[in-house]
């Protein structure tokens, strides 16, 4: 009886995991940046989850839960590699950073998908100089579409520094495109950076 | 311009807000902060794409995972033995094991039950029609019939209806489309097992909204909101 009750419940347990398991892995991966403390943290993670499953409560959402730990394990996996030396809620003391606040992207906010494009893997690289909230929190939000509530949940922090994490990880990934692109001549040198020109002052001038 | 964009407008470009609130906001800016809004909309879904490209988690990885949490299963398996030959209070502690097993099975509590569809089940009782869903309610005993939805700008579609097993309690399962997102509606007997496991729940985020109607409790379990479709039952 014991045995057919684990076989049950380890079956369960992996058509759970199953179902998600491709973007917990794209979402450990864009964490860590790295095949092998991304495969690393994905085992950890499932395994520990098994292990803990008791804790689950069956009906409440099973995807943030698990984000929950996998969260825990990429901190702990960047901590591990020297990557970054912070905690979860180290910098969730940080201001909002409003949007008028964030770089002026009117150059090429007419055709982001060319833009990104150019940028090319300039991308990844800007994405590593977040910080582990910043990222994550984006990631959730952007890659895997969690809402502020289930991100809050899986980052065991509260809604409004989830919204910091947020507006700061853009401002940021857009700095240091937008520096990129200046650079490669993709966008005019003339651009400015953290505008706080109004939209109708833009506007006039272009 | 700067202080009016604040946290209002991440909400927005996120996504955040009710139908309703966004409206109230969009009905708040000026039209230079529509162009810009309209803006930073199409550079954040082009960021969504970019992030969202698919990354598989390997093969290789996912089968040596589920050898380690068989593995694990095993080792927990064999545990039991070993402590009922070392303790007097084993035959105890197996007894005690058994009967919250049994319990357990018999609650049927499964991990994935209450959550929000993904898809629709491929077995359906019923056709797609209004008439079928309620024919199938009325060959089940259930006294309870459903209206056609309302569509409040949300297109909805019927989909289908199944009898299935919750908190070891026969329940029917209805599902819809709206907006092209799955809804599933769960109709229990009032007091059941299954009804109880609603109310319990309900706060999580699984459960969208529950309502007695006559002598059943209805759930609505959705990612997509649609709490007001629970209307269908309005008549009854």
């Amino acid at each position: 009886m014991g045995t057919e009750y684990t076989d049950i419940m380890t079956d369960e347990f992996l058509d759970g995991i199953e179902k998600y398991k491709d973007e917990f892995y794209r979402y450990i991966y864009r964490t860590v940046w790295d095949t092998g403390v991304a495969d690393d943290v994905f085992s950890e993670a499932v395994l520990a989850a098994y292990k803990s499953r008791e804790r689950y409560t069956p009906g409440s959402n099973f995807r943030a839960w698990m984000y929950r730990i996998i969260t825990n394990k990429c901190y702990v996996a960047n901590r591990h590699i020297s990557r970054r030396g912070e905690s979860m809620d180290q910098d969730g003391a940080r201001e909002f950073v409003a949007l008028d606040e964030q770089p002026d992207y009117s150059n090429v906010l007419a055709d982001p998908e060319k833009f990104l494009g150019e940028v090319g893997d300039e991308m990844q690289r800007a994405f590593q100089k977040l910080s582990t909230s910043e990222r994550s929190a984006l990631l959730l939000r952007s890659a895997e579409r969690l809402t502020y509530r289930e991100i809050a949940d899986a980052m065991d922090i509260p809604v409004g520094t989830v919204m910091t994490h947020l507006s700061r990880g853009r401002a940021k990934l857009r700095n240091e495109l937008l520096e990129h692109a200046r650079e490669e001549g993709i966008v005019q040198p003339a651009l400015t950076l953290l505008s706080d020109e109004s939209t109708s002052e833009r506007k006039a001038v272009s | 311009m700067k202080g009016n964009i604040d946290h209002l407008w991440q909400a927005y470009l996120d996504g955040e807000m009710s139908a309703c609130e966004a409206s109230e906001f969009e009905a708040t800016l000026t039209p230079d902060q529509r162009v810009r809004i309209a803006d930073e909309l199409t550079f954040e879904t082009a960021c969504q794409t970019r992030l969202g490209e698919p990354i598989a988690c390997p093969d290789a990885l996912w089968t040596s995972v589920k050898a380690d949490i068989r593995a694990e299963a095993a080792h927990n398996t064999t545990v039991i033995p070993f402590i009922k030959r070392r303790s007097v209070w084993a035959p105890v502690a197996a007894a005690a094991a058994a009967v919250v097993i049994l319990l357990a099975v018999q609650t049927g509590s499964s991990l994935e039950l209450m959550t929000p569809p993904d898809s629709v089940p491929t077995t359906l009782a019923t056709g797609n029609t209004l008439a079928s869903v309620n024919q199938f309610l009325k060959d089940s005993a259930i006294t309870l019939s459903v209206s056609d939805p309302t569509d409040n700008g949300h297109p909805i579609q019927f989909i289908g209806a199944r009898n299935t097993l919750l908190s070891n309690t026969h329940v029917k399962e209805l599902y819809y489309n709206c907006c092209g997102q799955p809804v599933r509606m769960v109709v229990a007997k009032k007091g059941s097992a299954a009804a109880e496991n609603f109310g319990r729940i309900e706060n999580a985020d699984s459960v969208q909204a529950t309502r007695n109607v006559g002598a059943y409790t209805v759930a609505l379990l959705s990612t997509h909101s649609a709490a007001n479709l629970l209307n269908v039952f309005a008549a009854n």
